[in-house]
């Protein structure tokens, strides 16, 4: 039990935030997968077009990891799949028709996990779908199942901008939660961490659950990434893999054991300026995001993320919620160009710097667009980075090693201590605009394909 | 829908500059031109999905904003020196008239120099203009004297700009200050009109100029003065002169409340690094209070006091715009704590130590420029120390 302050960082004054009501919304008819959430997953199907799945049921598996499954969200026929750029699968859609059918799973109960080994306890999670949900640092990629983790960080918290509160989303499953804990026990011989915001009404009742030790952070984001709690918890050794999941996925996991059914039930928080209503909404895994908003959307030209404004991914109306997500965030599209905006005093611009007038009211929020505002310019660093950046990284040096590509630099760096979702508040921070998520994310697959 | 603000014959204009146009070739300078009208209407295209209203132009315009101070003064100040010089009639109206006189052709050719460098190689490039040249452009006719030949200005920049700077890449690669550069080239090349007592004050042909004229800077009196110094100058120069600037010196070095003005400007928009500036001042006030105190016999600079230090000369002024370019100066916290002091103690040393020239912040700058990438390797080894030990245990 500690608590640690996080200094650096900022949490953005975006309106928009998922007011605590509860939304309706219609069982969606359609479902869908995208195998690109499953970052460098290459998938081999299992099913053709107009096959008849059932839920649980595997749609395709991972390349070079045939164990690995990833499994159909409900129950129906495989109306489309659809490739992008390169052939690559985009998405998987199946139409849902006839009665909720679902594949079996062994069920367990608590002691005999005690008994069965590690090696047939992953191959059932694998097979279940269920092993996407762990992540691994390095890389933030699903885990590696053959490396031991030394240390598990399961994450209670999200301080990312408009995003879904953990404790909403854990509202009533404390008993999945504790069995995912359980389950998660069996894998490692380190510590298992849960980590939670610090707040006066105390911790959430999913948090008093034997087998793991507890640490608050406060402070702004990105007080709530797991990257943050690693470095001030237990920073890696070279070789050490961390698992990380989330809260609601060890519940997901838990759910799956002591069912045996896959767990498709989501609660999804809707927000953003771009919605006339926010709230959150009980529906399921691989929601189409027009089942979701409806007739909520204020404005035609809007942006759907999958996801937070910070780390999100776009989806088109006629796209589906990613698997990871529990957020959908509607913010509006624009490419108004303002009159000389360089030396207007910019009383409705949003800076983290105090550079437009806008600042002498720090108590206001702002309906951000999709604009970047600005040219790609040459690195000046006037320390925008280093303000939100939380990590003991010099992240200026280690952007420019990897833009170098000299990698052993990068690693001596801490390139191994970051990933895409840790420097995103500094991409949106950076003057000169430039993508550091996409630069640390060519380091890592760098790394990984020298490292092979 | 989209670009609905944008009007066809906007469209038109801008296809010939495109890939395929006729202008193809000058889109640089069509871009530049255009998104000074119009801010960028560019849309992201992956997470983060929003972005900070901030961009170069503005951190460069905010600068720019926060130079506006020191240039009234600096102004001002041109034909408050000229008037008393001369010893005629003072007025208001007529100082500012003989400062704009000096000061705007100084400026346009700054500009004018630079400018056209720039783009040129930005067309070589085939990059867009980059910002960088605008504060530079601003900076440069604020460290030179009101009496600077202008062939000679025109050349410094030249030098500068394609030296300093372009070599490098532009904007954001160079290792020096461009300003100082500017300066540094003047101060070797040139160094009758930009040293001295002549060169401060500008004089008005067929004006009477008496006969025991002359125009030292109190830095270059103290040097001069063979006992406690500050007598000898403040009974030319108040404390309260210095301050507000009214004694001869570069166009925009001589006005200390300006500049602070400036400072506090752009410390608190987070355009500069309060970090450099107050490990400047510690510097040179730990470094000139030592020497007075360890001097046996305290005479001419060693009799300065630390304060009367940060009220002469451009120390305040290089420290607050230079100094804190965030190009060339280190780019971790630590580094500009170590940088910032070591500029102060160093503009010490050459102020009060060497014999040849009484200021010292220009070649100090200039110095931890060079240094500042060995301060900040400094600093990451130490992080990656950490590191490895870490792993080591």
């Amino acid at each position: 039990m500690a608590v640690y302050t996080v200094r650096r960082g900022k949490d953005l004054k975006i309106a928009g935030a998922p007011s605590p009501q509860e939304l309706k919304v219609d069982d969606p008819p359609v479902l869908g997968v995208k195998p690109v959430d499953f970052l460098g997953i290459k998938p081999k199907l299992l099913i053709r077009e107009n096959d008849r799945v059932v839920t649980g049921q595997p749609l395709f598996y991972a390349k070079g990891h045939e164990k690995l499954m990833f499994c159909s969200p409900g129950c129906g026929i495989v109306t489309a799949i659809r490739r992008g750029a390169r052939r690559v699968i985009t998405e998987i859609e199946v139409t849902r028709s006839g009665a909720e059918d679902s594949e079996t799973f062994r069920v367990f109960r608590e002691s005999e996990l005690a008994n069965i080994s590690v090696e047939e306890l992953s191959a059932h999670l694998m097979h279940g779908g269920m092993w996407p949900y762990i992540r691994q640092r390095p890389f933030g990629k699903i885990a590696n199942p053959s490396i031991s983790p030394a240390v598990i960080f399961i994450n209670g918290m999200d301080t990312e901008p408009l995003a879904a509160d953990p404790c909403i989303l854990m509202d009533g499953r404390e008993e999945d939660f504790r069995m995912g804990v359980r389950v998660l026990q069996e894998f490692t011989h380190g510590p298992i961490y849960l980590t939670l915001p610090l707040k006066t009404t105390g911790d959430p009742p999913f948090a008093q659950v034997a087998g793991v030790t507890v640490h608050h952070f406060t402070g702004p984001h990105p007080s709530g990434l797991v990257g943050t709690h690693i470095r001030h918890i237990r920073p890696l050794k070279p070789a050490e893999i961390a698992w990380t999941l989330r809260a609601v996925h060890v519940a997901d996991i838990g759910s799956f054991i002591r069912t045996g059914k896959y767990p498709v039930h989501r609660t999804v928080a809707i927000s953003g300026t771009g919605v006339a209503e926010t709230g959150y909404v009980h529906t399921r895994l691989g929601v189409p995001v027009s089942a979701l908003i409806e007739h909520r959307v204020k404005d035609e030209w809007v942006r759907y993320i999958s996801g937070t404004v910070l780390t999100g991914s776009q989806v088109e109306k006629t796209g589906y919620l990613g698997f990871y997500d529990n957020t959908l965030t509607v913010i509006p599209e624009s490419e108004k160009r303002d009159f000389m905006g360089w030396a207007m005093p910019g009383w409705r611009k949003y800076s983290l710097l105090k550079a437009y007038a806008s600042c002498v009211n720090p108590s206001k929020t702002y309906h951000l667009d999709t604009r970047i505002n600005g040219g790609v310019r040459a690195i000046v660093n006037i320390g925008a980075w280093e303000r939100v950046f939380a990590l003991d990284v010099h992240i200026s040096y280690l952007i420019r090693a990897i833009l170098a590509e000299d990698l052993e630099e990068a690693c001596d760096l801490g390139l191994l201590e970051v990933t895409e979702e840790d420097v995103a508040l500094c991409t949106f921070a950076c003057p000169s605009k430039m993508e550091l998520g996409e630069i640390i994310r060519k380091g890592l697959d760098l790394y990984e394909k020298e490292n092979l | 829908m989209k670009n609905s603000s944008k009007k066809p014959l906007g469209e038109r204009i801008q296809a010939l500059y495109h890939k395929g146009g006729p202008f193809h070739k000058y889109w640089p300078l069509f871009e530049a031109f255009e998104t000074f009208l119009f801010s960028v209407g560019t849309r992201t295209k992956k997470a983060p999905h929003i972005r900070d209203a901030i961009d170069l132009k503005r951190v460069m315009t905010l600068v720019i904003y926060a130079l506006i101070p020191p240039m009234c003064l600096g102004i001002y100040n041109i034909g408050y020196q000229t008037i008393n010089a001369h010893g005629m009639a003072f007025s208001f109206w007529l100082a500012i008239w003989i400062g704009l006189k000096i000061f705007i052709p100084l400026l346009v050719i700054s500009y004018g120099v630079g400018m056209f460098w720039e783009i040129v190689f930005s067309i070589i490039r085939k990059e867009e203009v980059s910002e960088g040249y605008l504060v530079t452009g601003l900076l440069i006719p604020l460290i030179v004297p009101p009496t600077i030949p202008w062939w000679q200005l025109a050349v410094a920049i030249t030098f500068a700009v394609i030296l300093g700077k372009e070599v490098f890449g532009g904007t954001g690669m160079n290792i020096v200050n461009v300003a100082l550069l500017t300066r540094a080239y003047l101060f070797f090349a040139h160094p009758a009109w930009i040293s001295g007592d002549n060169v401060w004050i500008y004089l008005e042909k067929g004006q009477h100029v008496p006969d025991a004229f002359t125009a030292a800077t109190p830095l270059s009196m103290g040097a001069a003065a063979t006992g406690d110094a500050m007598p000898v100058i403040t009974a030319k120069y108040s404390l309260m002169d210095m301050f507000v600037g009214l004694i001869p010196g570069s166009i925009g070095e001589t006005s200390k409340i300006a500049i602070l003005i400036g400072a506090a400007l752009m410390v608190f928009a987070g355009v500069a690094s309060l970090r450099v500036i107050l490990g400047c001042i510690a510097g040179l006030m730990a470094t000139t209070g030592l020497m007075t105190v360890l001097h046996p016999n305290p005479t001419g600079m060693f009799s300065l006091s630390p304060v009367d230090h940060l009220l002469m000369g451009g120390f305040l002024f290089g420290v607050v715009y230079m100094a804190t370019d965030p190009v060339s100066s280190p780019e971790t916290f630590t580094g500009k704590w170590v940088y910032g002091f070591l500029i102060g103690m160093m503009t010490a040393f050459i102020r009060v130590v060497n014999p040849a020239y009484p200021e010292g912040t220009m070649l100090a700058i200039l110095l931890l420029n060079v240094f500042a990438p060995l301060i900040d390797y400094t600093v990451v080894r130490w992080n990656v120390r950490a590191r490895r030990y870490r792993h080591a245990q």
